[in-house]
């Protein structure tokens, strides 16, 4: 079964189209890119796999669930690491992920689980106003990981880190990889788009491209020049 | 409806309130403030004609309600944080009654402060009962906040979301101000008993029902992007 399948999806803002019948497929435990410059549509898309937007047509599974009919088992599913980091800055880091653990009904001692495995146990009680921008976004992959999602989607998640930081997050992904967790990011930085295995490349809302992320640079290379 | 969820939310922003202070504060002032200034200017005319006092007291809630209550979902909206929940297994109904609680109980502690308040300032005779006036006014805060609540998301994505809220919610409160106002006068200036003002009781009541089921139905579309 495939973790994630989009069917001809289209979405429009006005008269803008966003997304043109875009379509793909990805396996389970897979790491798949979402290629494109800034305005081609790639947060749209996670948007709609997410639940947070509704497709104007075409089809979204995830992990065999339909994002539109069942809206909230999909979200169950699935996980997102956005632009902004989706926490509260006045909460310590264990208030904000005992907040989405409440709410996502998981046990607390996943929490702890959690800090320990991004790194932030040490900082557990701090308020992540004070945190730093590689400190945050490994808290928020904590906290889109809490409920253990089949899918987890990042919207360009090495924004913004240092190079330690990228590190740390490409050795992060290739382990939920191996734990069977299907991954979708969306980048335009040719190295995150490296770590993939198969991915897209999304221009003006279409589908440009699609395989090897070698083939999907040298076309989107190919047609910068 | 989960009530776990609903609690989780409103434990949240009452966290993040109680660390930012930045809404409580504000209605705390402005509503003494108020209450100072309303004394100062009517409080003769209310000694002669104490049936005007519960009109100028629901003037202060209106607009300490006013000041507060849109900041629930505006703050996690300015935050992005409002994604966060729209991308959690939560229906849009039960982000809204979490929200509501929070709101209610935001509006309950300013009660707590300026009802006694209102009392000392206005220098106002009292005949009835004044835990049954209290209580007629935590009823028609639940209705005020929950209108409010429900309204504030509708104005979410409209650009002058501060002035629309005011706009939009003057109309709808007409009601309960008029009920909320004969109750309020009925208690502290003739005397009168549950028994006495039980027509105005079961119209909020109605009122706050009615209110709740139309927020809920329309919570989705509201919180849709």
């Amino acid at each position: 079964m495939h973790a994630v399948v989009v069917e001809e999806l289209c979405r429009s803002f006005g008269s803008q189209q966003a997304l043109r019948d875009v379509s793909f497929s990805v396996r389970r435990g897979e790491r798949f890119a979402v290629l494109g410059a800034n305005g081609a549509g790639k947060s749209t898309l996670l948007r709609i796999i997410a639940g947070l937007l509704r497709q104007d047509s075409g089809r979204v599974q995830v992990a065999g669930v339909d994002v539109a009919s069942e809206p909230l088992e999909a979200k169950r599913r699935t996980g997102m690491v956005a632009h902004d980091p989706w926490l509260y800055p006045e909460l310590t880091a264990e208030e904000n992920l005992r907040f989405y653990a409440g709410v996502y009904g998981v046990p607390m001692s996943r929490v702890k689980e959690l800090l320990e495995e991004v790194g932030l146990a040490r900082y557990a009680h701090m308020q992540v106003s004070a945190f730093s921008k590689g400190m945050k976004q490994r808290l928020s992959i904590a906290r889109a990981l809490l409920h253990e999602p089949q899918v987890l989607l990042l919207d360009e998640p090495s924004s913004g880190l240092d190079a330690s930081g990228r590190a740390w997050l490409r050795a992060k992904l290739e382990e939920f990889s191996r734990r069977g967790t299907a991954m979708l990011i969306a980048t335009h930085h040719p190295s995150e788009a490296m770590s993939c295995a198969r991915g897209i490349l999304l221009e003006a809302g279409r589908v440009a491209a699609s395989g090897s992320p070698e083939a999907l640079l040298s076309v989107a290379a190919g047609e910068g020049e | 409806m989960n009530p776990k969820v609903v609690l989780w939310i409103a434990r949240k922003d009452l966290m993040v309130e109680l660390r930012s202070r930045h809404t409580l504060s504000f209605m705390l002032l402005f509503s003494s403030l108020s209450v100072v200034f309303f004394a100062r200017i009517a409080g003769g005319y209310v000694g002669l004609a104490p049936g005007i006092a519960p009109g100028y007291l629901w003037l202060v809630f209106l607009f300490t309600g006013m000041l507060g209550m849109g900041r629930a979902f505006l703050r996690e909206k300015e935050a992005g944080t409002l994604d966060a929940l729209r991308a959690m297994p939560v229906s849009a109904a039960e982000i809204l009654a979490g929200k509501a609680l929070y709101n209610f109980l935001l509006l309950f502690g300013v009660q707590c402060v300026v009802f006694p308040l209102f009392l000392v300032f206005m220098d106002l005779p009292v005949r009835g009962s004044l835990s049954l006036a209290f209580a007629v006014l935590t009823l028609s805060n639940l209705s005020f906040v929950v209108l409010s609540s429900a309204v504030s998301t509708l104005v979410l994505g409209a650009r002058a979301r501060e002035v629309l809220l005011p706009v939009l919610l003057m109309p709808l409160l007409f009601p309960l101000l008029v009920l909320s106002v004969s109750a309020l006068n009925r208690v502290l200036s003739e005397g009168a008993g549950v028994l006495d003002i039980e027509s105005e009781l079961r119209l909020l009541f109605a009122y706050t029902g009615v209110s709740s089921v139309i927020a809920l139905l329309t919570s989705e579309a509201a919180l849709q992007e």
